[in-house]
């Protein structure tokens, strides 16, 4: 991005946070650390607490070698927004680099549990390489470090999961912070997942009485991009439950390594961890239909999949199995059948409610003018909350060509995130397209009614 | 092998082919040459919508690293196949042959691109070769058994569908082939039953949705003689079957000469013949998907354009009829020009919305607008002045240019241009 142009449009706009930091990390680019600290000075200014400015000022400290300085703001910086994943992160590298490999070791291990994007292997080999692979420190869900030598402390076990986890390569939430509040609209989903998930779990007696327990596997499938991960993650928080998360990478991890322990050491931290929620995302790449498989280790990693959903070697109670796709068509027969994935929940796009509050989400934070959430809307019928992102991004880009045209700051205008909607087709379709032949031809059990009913092929 | 590759290889088994194309590119990026990852890439972008041309692209830059293996060449083949350039795909697939003759993938490779040049006996030889090698080829096994329903050997086109089911009972490829063959025979339940089963095992099968169509429209007596004249058709090459065409006007004109001086009589039944035929063979399709659209389970196997085009065709037509006939009997000549006009409309409308290319449905629905405007004008001239005879004054003028497009338009077709691509 060309820096001059930048200051230009700074110059018409001199209070634009974004716009600040974003030429604060272009004059460090650059190694004119002058200039970048006077923009983040100028940041915290007007936000004294600005996150961003306050690490960048870190890491500048650290550029120029006063990295004591540096880990001072960190620790002040963590203290203050200990979710902040960032901060450990950096925290971890100059930890590092003043040689104490154990506390890099449980820095980087709280910035991964907070934000999996943030996984550094370089670093992580370099820390485990400096001595940081004995795990007798950890950082607990609450942020503050501890030595987990100490027996019998919960937030030191805490942090032994949390290890466990990284050590797997999940995710891992003690409590899951999302609760269906934070999802919008899609009522009928949420009232699904009441009835066929949290009521069983919350009281177990009444719907013992009916022969039903709790617990159990229960299959979330829909388009891409339709909010199926988030409304795991609001399940976990409405039931008060651990949340681990198993995505598509680390399922490819195990047919690649020691895939049948890795999956059971998984389930055995889930148990260990009860009341939880242990998700799988994309778990048709995971339980895929064994007619399909070329390699015989695929088809034992399966076999081990269903001995631990059966719960044949641990018991499985209070452990909420749950996974997600958007080809339910590829999974396994075996994973369908009663007391393993015999729960199954259509989510489909996000209704027009639920797409209003998507866009609010989007327009948080930037400058907008004629701007009416409920028109937009109303124009995106059948878009993901992705598409919906594409059409913002889209507007937004609008936006900035003319800043840098006229050299001011041009608010995103309703006209041109309306334009942005005709630019983005809605991605959900091609997925209907495939998605209603399986419905029309291969629905013998009434699997797939959801998608019939939903594109007014059946009442 | 790295990591990328190997996770690409298991998505792409998985069906995740955008997934499986991104990871390929994270492994170029760190072994730009490597060709394993090309071929990858275009096995992977064969099977992403609209990305045929870059699979195709791919092979070639896997087949310029290693030039001296089969493979890549056969790959390429197919591919060039699926892209409608059968004449490419064979000399390719024959050159894969050539660097390995013991390849079954390759003599399959030769079998697809022969089945697309419409040479079915050598087709069948190919596919027999790739099952002489490998006769668990299951692929070389239903080409086989489609080259030889295409040559109207039908018992021999069943066994073989047989015998591969009774090897893998799951195969819908083979349950396809079997309807296909039940249809050509006339057996309309049979093959329904057949498509029914394929789709149950690949529910995303065009071949089979296809048959699950032309088994719902050959329920009509009407569609199924036109159908068996699309089979006979389509066990000719491209040039016969226009060669056919050509043949039947010309045997019209020189017949109508005859007749006219000869036995006049015999004209009204010569014309009935030939433009039933004529309609019929524009129609057939249109007005089989109109009859379809009052079907409530079989209207479900029709896609968006198969719907328009049956609600478009089948309207035109219908109510072209509804005209035509109080006008014959009142002889009000109003009546049976704007029926006559709906009806030849329906001949372009009928190409406008499955059967061409882009530039094609912009030339065919241009003439049925026209048609209608210029058939619209004349018979307004008639309501104005009823005395005289259709074909006279501005109005018959008029009528001549409308008829004369009308005409003129069932050539088109023939221009490769204005006809559906594939992909």
């Amino acid at each position: 991005m060309d820096l001059d142009a930048l200051k230009i449009a700074l110059a018409a706009s001199p209070e634009n946070i974004p716009l600040l930091l974003m030429v604060a990390k272009l004059e460090e680019d650059h190694f004119h650390l002058a200039e970048a600290r006077s923009y983040l000075d100028r940041v915290l200014k007007i936000q004294p607490t600005n996150h961003e400015a306050l690490l960048g000022i870190a890491r500048l400290l650290d550029f120029s070698g006063e990295s004591s300085q540096a880990i001072v703001r960190l620790e002040a910086l963590c203290a203050q927004a200990p979710a902040y994943a960032p901060a450990w992160l950096l925290r971890s590298r100059i930890t590092l680099e003043e040689g104490d490999a154990r506390m890099a070791r449980a820095f980087y291990d709280k910035a991964v549990a907070l934000d999996r994007t943030l996984g550094d292997d370089e670093l992580f080999n370099e820390i485990l390489r400096k001595g940081g692979g004995i795990q007798r420190t950890a950082v607990t869900a609450d942020g503050s470090v501890e030595d987990v030598s100490q027996d019998g402390d919960d937030d030191i076990f805490s942090g032994i999961e949390s290890m466990k986890a990284h050590d797997l390569g999940i995710d891992l939430q003690l409590h899951s912070n999302k609760k269906f509040t934070d999802v919008g609209g899609m009522q009928r989903v949420k009232d699904d997942i009441r009835m066929k998930i949290i009521h069983p779990l919350k009281n177990p007696e009444l719907f013992a009485a009916y022969g039903k327990k709790a617990g159990g596997g229960v299959l979330l499938y829909g388009p891409p991009g339709c909010g199926k991960t988030l409304m795991a993650q609001a399940t976990a928080g409405e039931i008060n439950a651990t949340f681990l998360s198993v995505g598509l990478h680390q399922v490819l991890d195990m047919y690649l390594g020691e895939s049948e322990q890795k999956l059971h050491s998984i389930f055995e931290l889930a148990r260990n961890s009860t009341p939880a929620v242990l998700f799988f995302d994309e778990i048709d790449a995971l339980a895929a239909d064994r007619r399909d498989m070329r390699q015989s280790a695929g088809r034992t990693l399966i076999n081990q999949f269903l001995a631990e959903l059966d719960g044949a070697q641990a018991e499985n109670e209070n452990l909420l199995v749950l996974g997600a796709t958007n080809a339910p068509w590829q999974l396994d027969g075996a994973f369908l059948r009663p007391g393993r994935f015999d729960r199954i929940i259509f989510v489909p796009p996000p209704d027009e409610t639920a797409r209003k509050e998507i866009i609010q989400i989007h327009a948080q934070g930037k400058p907008l003018a004629d701007f009416d959430p409920a028109d937009l809307a109303k124009r995106t019928d059948g878009f993901s909350g992705a598409d919906l992102k594409a059409v913002f991004d889209i507007a937004t880009e609008a936006a900035l060509t003319e800043a840098m045209k006229q050299g001011n700051l041009v608010p995103v205008s309703g006209k041109m995130l309306a334009k942005a909607t005709k630019d983005v087709k809605a991605s959900t379709r091609k997925w209907f397209e495939g998605a209603k032949n399986h419905a029309l031809y291969a629905n013998q059990s009434g699997l797939y009614d959801d998608i019939l009913i939903y594109l007014g092929l059946k009442k | 092998m790295s990591t990328f590759l190997t996770r690409a290889e298991f998505l792409r088994e998985r069906g995740r082919h955008e997934e499986a194309v991104a990871l390929l590119h994270s492994h170029l990026a760190q072994h730009p040459e490597d060709p394993a990852a090309f071929i990858e890439l275009a096995l992977n972008r064969m099977e992403i919508d609209g990305q045929m041309a870059q699979a195709l692209a791919d092979a070639k830059t896997a087949t310029g690293l290693i030039p001296d293996a089969a493979f890549p060449l056969a790959l390429q083949a197919f591919i060039l196949s699926r892209l409608d350039r059968e004449k490419e795909a064979l000399q390719l697939a024959d050159q894969a042959i050539a660097l390995a003759p013991d390849y079954a993938y390759a003599w399959r490779a030769k079998s697809v691109a022969l089945c697309g040049l419409s040479r079915w006996k050598e087709a069948e030889e190919a596919a027999r070769q790739a099952l002489a090698i490998n006769p668990d080829d299951e692929d070389a096994s239903n080409v086989l058994s489609h080259a030889l329903r295409l040559q109207n050997r039908l018992d021999e086109s069943e066994d073989e569908t047989k015998r591969r089911l009774s090897r893998n009972p799951e195969n819908a490829f083979s349950f396809a082939n079997a309807g296909w063959a039940a249809l050509q025979r006339g057996k309309v339940k049979e093959a329904e039953d057949y498509f029914k089963e394929a789709l149950r095992l690949n529910p995303n099968m065009g071949y089979a949705r296809n048959g699950l169509k032309e088994s719902y429209r050959a329920r009509s007596a009407f569609y199924r003689v036109f159908l068996k004249w699309s089979f006979f058709q389509q066990r000719l090459a491209e040039k016969h079957r226009t060669a056919i065409f050509i043949g039947i006007f010309v045997s019209f004109k020189v017949l109508r000469s005859i007749l006219e001086n000869t036995q006049p009589i015999l004209l009204l039944p010569l014309f009935l013949i030939y433009y039933v035929f004529i309609f019929g063979s524009w129609l057939s399709t249109g007005l089989a998907n109109f009859f379809l659209l009052r079907d409530s389970t079989a209207r479900l196997s029709l896609d968006k354009a198969e719907k328009i085009d049956g609600a478009v065709v089948g309207s035109l037509f219908f109510c072209g009829l509804a005209l035509i006939v109080p006008g014959f009997i009142w002889e009000k000549d109003v009546l049976m020009i704007a029926g006559g006009a709906l009806m030849a409309s329906a001949i372009p409308a009928s190409l406008v919305f499955t059967k061409s290319s882009r530039s094609g449905s912009i030339i065919f629905g241009s003439a049925t607008i026209l048609i209608l405007l210029l058939s619209g004008l004349a018979a307004w001239q008639q309501y104005l002045h009823p005395e005289k005879p259709i074909f006279e004054g501005t109005g018959g003028g008029i009528l001549t240019v409308a008829i004369l497009i009308a005409v003129g338009i069932t050539w088109l077709p023939l221009i490769p241009a204005l006809r559906k691509k594939r992909e």
